[in-house]
């Protein structure tokens, strides 16, 4: 049966408060989640006040100036500061998104930072993507072929076949979009989830691929690909514009075709 | 590849194909015989007893109304599966639920066809 209550100890508690001193012409409340796995207690959100002319724009800025000016014990993940790199994945304003690409201005209340949802916690704002990542690897994320490659050049492709890769190419792994879908919520031991069905897509459909035939069968169980239901928040969440319920449904078209 | 949809293992590759496939089918067959259904209902004079019973008993649409009724409790049968499939654990418990829902889907077809005859027919 599926689990509806909470696991002990999982209840968020209310935290500490970090007011900012004198008078701030422009300020933000940032409600964090924390949860330290070495103390034993429950999460809690902690607030922090923000002078704003004392960070970037971005919600990254804002959890870099924590970190560094209020309270040094705050733990996220972030490498590129540019929306490439994927590392600062989290939940902001009940929304899955990049910290680095997410505007503080376009947020009007207090800002509530949460992990990516459903995933386990490491540390406070650090989702545990050690399954993501395994899933990943089982899809075979890179080009197999059989054919012996030409002597002189690399194997060639036509524009028409370059482009089937636009807007499959650009994800970055972030998770925002699987960690956003109920049906990975649920089933994420078996469903593949809407990042990896979009990465196995763009291995599908890439001319240059010529293991198309095994890549289609893997995936035909009840459960890795026929789990989405077009429920459509991947698409909603990408921070990179993506649409993988699109590739889903495109695997879908070319698995009906095969059996047809 | 046919006999493979028709004839399929539950919990098989081919099955899993296959219930996707089919309720996409039984959605797209509903949508006009609902559709007709609500205009049907809605031109009668009144909702009596004896206005549907003679209604149902012309034989334009006690046919299309048997041809709605497997596809609707197919549809809901389908989609109910989908649902156990999503929120229960492998084991004993969800086939018992699918293969309920299964029967009761099934049952449900099959009084209705009768009742919709034994009105057409008179009986």
């Amino acid at each position: 049966m599926a689990q509806f209550t909470l696991p002990k100890n999982s209840k968020v508690q209310q935290g500490q408060t970090f007011p900012l001193n004198g008078e701030v012409k422009r300020k933000k409340t940032l409600q964090v989640y924390r949860w330290d796995p070495d103390s034993g207690a429950n999460p809690r959100v902690d607030s922090y006040e923000v002078d704003l002319d004392k960070c970037g724009q971005m919600v990254l800025d804002a959890l870099i100036h924590i970190k560094n000016e209020i309270d040094s014990t705050l733990t996220f993940r972030r490498s590129c500061r540019e929306g490439i790199c994927g590392s600062c994945a989290m939940n902001i304003d009940g929304v899955n998104t990049l910290a680095c690409t997410r505007v503080i201005s376009d947020i009007r209340s207090d800002i509530k930072v949460y992990p990516l949802p459903h995933t386990q916690v490491v540390k406070d704002l650090v989702p545990d993507l050690s399954h993501f990542y395994a899933q990943y690897a089982a899809i075979k994320p890179w080009m197999q072929t059989g054919s012996t490659p030409p002597e002189d050049s690399e194997r060639v492709q036509s524009k028409v076949d370059r482009e089937k890769l636009d807007g499959l190419y650009e994800c970055i792994l972030c998770a925002c979009c699987s960690t956003s879908c109920p049906s990975y919520w649920w089933n994420s031991d078996r469903y593949l989830g809407p990042a990896i069905l979009l990465q196995a897509y763009r291995w599908i459909i890439d001319s240059r691929d010529e293991n198309t035939e095994t890549r289609l069968d893997e995936l035909q169980d009840p459960f890795s690909l026929y789990r989405c239901h077009t429920i459509m928040n991947c698409t909603n969440t990408c921070p990179k514009g993506l649409n993988p319920a699109k590739a889903i449904a495109e695997t879908k078209k070319l698995l009906a075709k095969k059996m047809l | 590849m046919i006999r493979q949809l028709l004839f399929a293992q539950p919990g098989s590759a081919a099955e899993s194909i296959r219930s996707w496939w089919y309720l996409r089918l039984s959605a797209a067959a509903l949508l006009p015989l609902v559709l007709w259904f609500i205009y049907d209902l809605s031109t009668l004079d009144s909702l009596e007893y004896e206005v549907v019973r003679d209604w149902l008993a012309t034989p334009s649409t006690a046919i299309l109304f048997i041809l709605l009724i497997p596809v609707l409790f197919y549809h809901s049968q389908s989609g109910m599966t989908e649902v156990i499939e999503d929120y229960l654990a492998d084991g004993k418990q969800k086939t018992a639920a699918i293969i309920l829902v299964r029967f009761l889907a099934a049952l449900c077809a099959f009084a209705s066809i009768l009742a919709v005859m034994l009105v057409c027919l008179g009986l």
